[in-house]
């Protein structure tokens, strides 16, 4: 039985629009000019419990929306949620007792009252009991280093400390699900791999199911076997993360510079046989774009360096960005 | 900032002994009933007026709907301002000074009674101020509502006499701002005439408590957080 | 040239800045009317038993109101407000990395707002309040004339005043008391809430030697034709000599203000 269920969701968001300049600003006064925003746009998905789903987008592709809509702190235009069989915003209080949120962008905090108190007020209000509270501020204090933090007041704490924090916060009533908005936004490398341990950790432990956005991809990488990809409030992929790169990254770019400069009419003549598109910013440097279903890089590489002197050359990776770009020129939707 | 009522009306008795037919002990009496319901909800409500700046536009109130607990109680509670409890002693100040002049000495049970109205009538400010602030949910313009309700306030401080009908009615049964400090008072004053509308003091306080929840709870519904 | 262009700019940004608070216009407006009417019903019961009060007429005295509280949505501004946050919150530092007269930034910030309020508040609030409550229009020989003239240094004088307040949170982190001092100052003796022969003697002295009168009191008085013409001149007089003082002040108290803030280190 799925514990999240999303049928048809859509929210529409009402903004006004700012007419410039003196006198359009006086018309504004008057007579405002309103906008519908569809930030999600029919938007379906089922994930088991257990799953550690990455939903993924460009920025404005309605991430944080659908968060939102999950976590009951908007309703939705239109469309079903059910998470662990409660619609979020009706059944507001017995839903947020069942979950962990954690917003990269805005603390859950009190702004000015220390880690500690902070935890303590949350355990009053998820009424947590006092054992269990104890072992998981333990546990959480070890793996996410927080002891120290514990005592300072969160609007003290710089951006990685107040994260952790903030995770710690969010996982106190041990919720069977995991909503995390950006969780990684701005943070070094070194928090950033602490923090993923932390969520894999959890996962594996209690079977908590995590929600995760992102527009770091390396993040998914690192933690999602399951990829579900919006843009412009539209569902574009919902499969997993190896088969969504086999499938849209067939495009693979060799960058090679030489030695000598050579014109187009050279290169096509050398790689007749390829089907590769040559770009050039100038002559000592090409790049070429092929499909790797259709050629391997090897040949090419092989046919360049026995024809032409090459100085240096490097194949670039796929990486989900270019995932995401393809998908998006294409403007197409890639069933799983 | 509610010394400057206080010392309109103070200059004003200087220059004038009464005000159609209320005299100036009277008229002390209501006005220091109000600062003290009034105080009360400023010391302990006050957050409410924040709702707009504080939860909307910077988007807290977010965390406030991810709280399994009532949202309104939690704007409600999040802050208490004690700098606020002066407008109280005020109002006290002015209550006491007006007994005195009258020569009006309260039991014990007076003095429970009209704790109980003072309450009511917090209350009823509650209860306004909320709905008001509710407005700001589907005019989700940074700007504040706290001016109207300041103004607004204004009407409770004076015997409801003063205005013509229209004003009255409005006063009595639309905003009721006759029953946080006029009606009530006059239990103290004793003047019978208006004992009925006395005893409807908790009355209409639980009504429009009840019809500002309502209000709020369609607000939050309509709740757009903030763009990211 | 450049330098008028500068503050032109000032006075735009101001004026614009409130366009984006639709919401808070029309609560304003409504506010003000309906301190109007407040006022209307407490002076109607006021005057029921007498003709003259201070000084005052009903007629006198529903024109004041009216005018009073409208012109005060014109020579209202929050300069003092401004000046506090962007100390606090560090935004101080963009201010004095811009190549102006900090003073006249904030003035010509204001106006800009004041030029807006005139527009958007004081006009409509005059408009609708007269059709409701009774006010006469401007009378005397140079009512009509120098009453704009005096409103708009009414708007200049209480600038400075609040400059001043603003200033002092370069000195104190905490200026919220201060804030609430000089508003209290304002209101209570500038003539808005209740003109000021309904104080005893002795106050009005003291007021003679301070400018808070000169922002509501005088030019209202003006308006209403009680004043003869050589205290009509003196008065205006009065108004420039008293905000010529306070920005003069306000530039020393500069000098000092920013070198505490460098002390202070932001
Ligand atoms: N509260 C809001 N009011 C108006 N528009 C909004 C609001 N929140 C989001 N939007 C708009 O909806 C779209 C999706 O936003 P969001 O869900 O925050 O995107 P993401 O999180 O993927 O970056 C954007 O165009 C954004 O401007
Ligand atoms: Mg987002």
């Amino acid at each position: 039985m799925p514990i999240i269920e999303v049928n048809e969701l859509v929210k529409n968001f009402r903004t006004f629009r700012r007419r410039s300049g003196l006198w359009g600003s006086f018309k504004d006064l008057v007579n405002r000019k309103y906008e519908i925003v569809r930030a999600v746009d029919h938007i379906s998905f089922s994930i088991e419990p257990g799953e550690v789903v990455g939903y993924i987008g460009a920025n404005g592709a309605g991430k944080s929306t659908t968060i939102k809509m999950l976590t009951g702190i908007l309703v939705p235009t239109s469309g079903g949620i059910r998470v662990q069989g409660l619609v979020p915003y009706k059944q507001r209080y017995q839903h947020v007792k069942q979950i962990g949120v954690v917003f990269g962008q805005r603390t859950q905090l009190w702004w000015d009252i220390a880690v500690i108190e902070a935890l303590r007020l949350l355990q009053k209000i998820y009424e947590i009991p006092k054992a269990d509270f104890e072992a998981r501020l333990k546990k959480f204090e070890e793996v996410l280093g927080i002891a120290d933090l514990l005592n300072i007041p969160v609007r003290k704490l710089s951006l990685g400390q107040r994260m952790r924090c903030d995770l710690a916060a969010s996982l106190l009533h041990n919720p069977p699900v995991l909503f995390l908005d950006e969780p990684t936004i701005g943070l070094d490398i070194a928090v950033k791999s602490s923090i993923r341990d932390f969520i894999k950790e959890i996962n594996r432990e209690y079977n908590t199911t995590v929600i995760l956005t992102t527009h770091d991809l390396s993040d998914i990488e690192h933690l999602c076997r399951r990829v579900i990809m919006i843009d412009h409030g539209r569902l574009i992929y919902d499969g997993d993360l190896k088969s969504l790169k086999d499938r849209a990254v067939g495009r693979r770019r060799l960058l090679v510079d030489f030695i000598l400069p050579i014109e187009r009419p050279g290169l096509e003549k050398v790689l007749a046989e390829y089907p590769v598109e040559m770009e050039s910013s100038n002559p000592f440097h090409w790049e070429f774009i092929f499909d790797r279903k259709k050629v391997a890089a090897p040949e090419i590489i092989g046919q360049l360096l026995s024809k032409l002197e090459v100085r240096d050359l490097e194949l670039e990776n796929p990486k989900i960005e270019d995932v995401v770009r393809e998908i998006y020129t294409q403007g197409r939707q890639v069933k799983p | 900032m509610q010394l400057i009522g206080v010392l309109f009306i103070v200059s004003l008795f200087v220059k004038v002994p009464s005000l159609k037919g209320w005299h100036k002990e009277e008229i002390f009496f209501i006005f220091g009933f109000s600062q003290v319901s009034l105080g009360l909800f400023f010391t302990f409500f006050s957050n409410l007026l924040e709702l707009s700046e504080r939860y909307i536009i910077e988007g807290n109130f977010d965390r406030i709907l991810l709280r399994p607990l009532n949202s309104f109680f939690q704007v409600v509670t999040e802050r208490i301002y004690w700098e606020e409890s002066s407008t109280i002693l005020v109002g006290l100040s002015m209550m006491s000074y007006a007994l005195s002049r009258m020569h009006l000495h309260l039991n014990a049970g007076d003095y429970l009674v009209t704790f109980g109205l003072v309450l009511a009538a917090c209350t009823i400010y509650l209860a306004i101020f909320t709905i008001l602030v509710s407005l700001t949910f589907w005019f989700n313009d940074r700007g504040s509502v706290v001016s109207v309700m300041l103004m607004l306030e204004g009407f409770s401080r004076y015997p409801v006499t003063i205005f013509n009908r229209v004003v009255r009615v409005i006063l009595t049964f639309i905003i009721p701002y006759a029953f946080t400090a006029f009606f009530p008072s006059m239990y103290v004053l004793g003047k019978n005439k208006y004992s009925i509308y006395v005893w409807m003091t908790p009355a209409v306080a639980l009504i429009f408590l009840s019809l500002a929840l309502l209000v709020w709870r369609q607000g939050a519904r309509a709740y757009e957080s903030t763009g990211s | 040239m450049n330098r008028l262009a500068k503050y032109w700019a000032f006075m735009r940004m101001g004026y614009l800045t409130y366009l984006a608070y639709r919401f808070q216009v029309l609560m304003s407006f409504v506010s003000y009317l309906l301190i109007i009417a407040l006022n209307y019903f407490l002076w109607k019961a006021v005057f029921a038993k007498h003709q003259v009060i201070a000084g005052f007429t009903m007629e006198q005295m529903m024109t004041y109101v009216v005018i009073g509280w409208s012109a005060r949505t014109f020579f209202a501004n929050r300069i003092d407000r401004m000046i506090g946050d962007a100390v606090r919150d560090g935004s101080i530092a963009m201010d004095l990395l811009k190549p102006t007269n900090f003073q006249l930034y904030h003035y010509f910030r204001a106006f800009g707002r004041a030029v807006f309020m005139f527009l958007f508040m004081t006009l409509p609030i005059i408009i609708v309040a007269s059709m409701i409550f009774p006010v006469s229009l401007p009378s005397g020989k140079l009512g009509p004339y120098l009453f704009p003239l005096s409103v708009i240094l009414s708007f200049f004088l209480h600038a400075g005043i609040s400059y001043l307040t603003g200033l002092v949170a370069f000195f104190t982190r905490n200026n919220e008391g201060v804030l609430r001092f000089k508003q209290l100052l304002v209101e209570v003796f500038s003539g808005v809430m209740i003109p000021i022969t309904f104080f005893p003697d002795w106050v009005q002295k003291v007021l003679f030697w301070l400018p808070f009168k000169y922002i509501a009191y005088a030019p209202l008085r003006i308006y209403l034709g009680m004043e003869p013409l050589s205290k009509v001149h003196q008065g205006v007089l009065l108004q420039i000599m008293w905000i010529v003082i306070i920005y003069l002040t306000g530039q020393i108290v500069w000098h000092y203000a920013i070198k505490r803030l460098e002390i202070q280190g932001g």
